[in-house]
């Protein structure tokens, strides 16, 4: 009988050994910060900005060298989950920069942190960058309009919104759901901001003969146009750019749409609760620099937001188009409305 | 000591929700007409995605029988991994194959129903493959020896024979399709929303986790209510994959290949680009070793695991109530399950692969239970009852019955465990702090133009996949042949 007790308390200290031993794991690291602890700045950006191949580790590598410290970049994946990612950091996970927002979801992270205030250095902000793109606690580090992208010799390039109705655009977009991408939002707040909310909702609603498909992510609705599924798609002026410097083709084109285009433009941000918060503020200038906004176009694909850099590269070749300034902050009031506005459409 | 592992499992399986809650504040059970609306729809499009996958995954598992009758070693390096494809290739890789292949696509809920079909049909038939060679193989001998014909067979005995069972594989699929996000979204258009959408929602655009905390409980609610009542048969049997008339049908195969065939043509051809992109990317190659090494050591430790709890919850398994409860249970929604591991430990390397090890098995472990663990275990409860009545010990029940005759199984669900921790990256995303594994470097590529190189990434994620659950498999095999000997 005895055995058997010890027997039965051998297989249960067995099973329970392994969840025991990564629990402590866990507890010793978190207890430790050991894995990080050395890093003089945390920096928290989305997925391909972080990646090798991405403008985060060239900038943090020529930053790190200059001012002899150590930076640690958090990749939150999807840009859009930035702000969910900063509301469940633990203690041991305190961040410094806060790169990727954009101006649909920085009022957003107002609502979940609070953002020390900038003093903006001496640039010559880009030309074309919108004047509101300016905010007292987020600081612009790219942008670039938005604007359908199509394969050339695949259809006639529309140039106005009211032109993706024709019929020859039957079942050719790819779009982006607002409720899962900020490019998505972005397009339904074009529309409803040039059009008004109810004959936007009324022209979305004639648009769905032309919609091919609407995606969770950009990347899925760019993918299906890629692949040939969609022959439009939503996405960037500067998305050409990508295909003739990385793959050397030319036939990637994005639609002129004489009425203007939205712009989407990238911000830097420094929680108030900063632990270096004075190396952040560096950081956040050092992002402003010419050589180093260089890297981030080159990277990112996006236009900057310091005059003059694109010149001599494929970004000065892009086509110059009007900006449409809109509000977003009523629109962003009523998202919610507007958004089961938009399930109900059924597109 | 049991009752005490017993609370270990449920402490452990419930966690996900516990820290959910912990950080929702709460629960806020704000709920409207639309979100019923939802519920209902999330309901309809699962039960019909279920029940379509179990009827063809039903045929595709006679093929699968004939095949590894007549083809075995078709059957064990092309057929059974085929089976698995679609269930570890990411959805988005899933839904871009599959609307090139099929053109014109059904958009709606037709699409929404065949994508879930073809993601389910292969781990479907694998599933009731097993229990058809191990419930089946003697009734139908003796069907056939009164001459009765394929279809007397089977809706005169045999379907009600493995009803059951037949009912807990497609509660498997259910749970999946319950909690599906990008297919509704993309094939269905946006009128069709689903739980995992409005959770998502709540989460993204309102930020209100104590909404979404609340729906990810009425989604394990309406999943746990389900199981409990579904009957549970309980039948001794042997296991035989002896060639039978009934059990078997060259049909099956293609239907068994179908998924397969679709991704791979679909995301075939563009291998030039995709190597042309890697040989610019000079970082990402010194990069991906080390990626490729943290992906093994999640799908590993994910398999390791994920076959310590099947051999725990085995353990604890015959306890009434607690027997109810594990196999009711199901995980929570990714978001919801990554965002409750986030807060554990620093950010860093090491965390973030144990941040996704006990999280890809706490998800993957209760699906698999239901899959085909729990049958296995069932099977040999009349053993059990037995040796208990003999004067068995628990320890000496487990060591001489549970544990040799579920090990091949355990492996065998602890290597779909490992090889969907491959290919995760819903989670992985949430809870790692850079693109530590293979499947986040492809998630970061897509978003940054590189398709091809990501679809060529995918590749060698499969192929490390397979070998995986190779490995895991094998074990089980040769030492399940030891330990029953």
């Amino acid at each position: 009988m005895v055995m058997e007790k010890q027997k039965t308390s051998t297989f249960a200290i067995l099973f329970a050994l392994l969840p025991i031993s990564l629990g402590l794991l866990i507890y010793w690291t978190s207890e430790s910060g050991s894995e990080n602890s050395n890093a003089d700045l945390t920096i928290i950006s989305y997925g391909s900005f972080v990646s090798s191949w991405g403008p985060g580790p060239a900038v943090g590598k020529i930053f790190e060298k200059e001012y002899g410290v150590k930076l640690q970049w958090i990749n939150a994946g999807d840009a859009g989950l930035i702000i969910e990612r900063l509301r469940f950091q633990n203690a041991n996970q305190s961040v410094d920069v806060v790169l990727g927002l954009d101006q649909l979801t920085i009022d957003g992270a107002r609502e979940v942190l609070e953002w020390r205030n900038f003093s903006y250095p001496e640039i010559l902000w880009h030309k074309r960058l919108p004047k509101d793109a300016l905010q007292r606690d987020f600081v612009p580090f790219d942008w670039g309009p938005l604007a359908f992208v199509y394969k050339k010799g695949q259809l006639d390039p529309p140039k106005s919104l009211e032109e993706l109705l024709s019929k020859k655009y039957q079942g050719t977009i790819s779009l982006q759901d607002p409720r899962t991408s900020t490019p998505g939002l972005q397009f339904l707040y074009w529309i409803l901001s040039e059009k008004g909310i109810d004959a936007g909702f009324s022209f979305l609603g004639n648009l769905s003969e032309s919609i091919h498909s609407i995606s969770t992510s950009w990347s899925t609705s760019y993918g299906l146009f890629k692949r040939g599924q969609a022959k439009l798609t939503f996405s960037y002026l500067t998305s050409p750019i990508y295909h003739m410097i990385e793959e050397e083709s030319g036939d990637y084109r994005a639609a002129i749409f004489e009425d203007g285009h939205p712009y989407q433009v990238e911000y830097v941000g420094i929680p108030e609760k900063c632990k270096n918060c004075d190396l952040a503020e560096a950081f956040v200038n050092f992002l402003l620099r010419p050589e180093i906004q260089k890297i981030i176009m080159a990277k990112n694909y996006m236009l900057p937001v310091v005059d003059q850099i694109e010149q001599g590269t494929e970004f000065a070749n892009i086509p110059k188009v009007r900006l449409i300034p809109f509000s977003a902050q009523s629109l962003t009031r009523d998202r919610r409305s507007l958004l089961e506005r938009w399930k109900k459409l059924g597109l | 000591m049991r009752r005490a592992l017993g609370l270990l499992v449920i402490i452990i399986i419930f966690s996900p929700y516990a820290l959910s809650f912990f950080h929702g504040q709460g629960l806020s059970f704000d709920i409207s007409y639309n979100d019923i609306n939802v519920f209902a729809f999330t309901l309809l499009q699962a039960f019909l995605s279920s029940l379509a996958s179990l009827v063809l995954g039903f045929i595709a598992a006679l093929g699968l029988i004939y095949s590894a009758n007549r083809y075995p070693v078709f059957y064990k390096w092309i057929l059974r991994p085929s089976c698995l494809l679609p269930n570890v290739v990411p959805v988005i890789m899933v839904i871009l194959a599959s609307l090139k292949v099929i053109d014109p696509f059904p958009f709606g809920f037709t699409g929404i129903l065949l994508l879930h079909t073809l993601m389910n049909l292969g781990i479907v038939a694998l599933s009731i493959q097993k229990i058809v060679s191990n419930k089946l193989s003697g009734l139908s001998e003796v069907s056939a020896l009164f001459g009765a014909s394929r279809a007397q067979f089977l809706f005169r005995g045999g379907l009600q024979t493995i009803f059951g069972d037949l009912a807990m594989v497609g509660l498997f699929v259910f749970a999946i399709c319950y909690s599906s996000f990008a297919i509704p979204l993309v094939v269905g258009g946006s009128q069709f929303t689903t739980i995992e959408v409005l959770i998502f929602e709540q989460i993204r655009l309102e930020g209100d986790w104590a909404k979404a905390s609340f729906l990810a409980l009425l989604q394990a609610i309406s999943i746990f209510v389900l199981c409990y009542f579904i009957p549970q048969k309980i039948e001794a049997t042997k296991e035989s994959f002896r060639r039978n008339q009934y059990l078997s049908s060259r049909i099956g195969i293609p239907i068994a290949l179908i998924p397969a065939l679709i991704i791979i043509i679909g995301l075939f051809g563009s291998f030039s680009m995709g190597m042309k992109q890697f040989l610019r990317l000079d970082l990402l190659r010194a990069e991906l070793p080390g990626q490729i090494l943290n992906s093994l050591v999640v799908a590993i430790g994910t398999g390791l695991f994920s076959f310590l709890l099947f051999n725990l919850i085995a353990f604890v398994f015959y306890r009434g109530t607690l027997k109810k409860i594990i196999l009711s249970y199901a995980a929570p929604s990714t978001v919801i399950c990554g965002f409750a591991f986030l807060i554990f430990g620093p950010q860093g390397e090491v965390s973030s692969l144990i941040r996704m090890i006990l999280g890809i098995s706490l998800i993957s472990v209760p699906a698999l239970i239901r899959l085909q663990f729990a049958n296995t275990i069932y099977s040999l409860e009349r053993q059990r009852e037995v040796a208990v009545l003999l004067g068995a010990s628990d320890a000496e029940v487990f060591k001489r019955i549970i544990f040799p005759q579920s090990f091949f199984s355990a492996c065998f669900l602890s290597g779909i465990a490992s090889f969907w921790a491959w290919g995760d990256f819903a989670l992985s995303s949430i809870v790692a702090d850079r693109s530590h594994t293979v499947a986040l470097v492809i998630q970061a590529l897509m978003t940054s133009y590189r398709l091809e190189l990501a679809v060529l990434l995918l590749w060698l994620l499969l192929i490390c996949g397979i070998l995986t659950f190779a490995l895991f498999s094998g074990i089980g095999y040769v030492y399940h042949k030891k330990l029953i000997s």
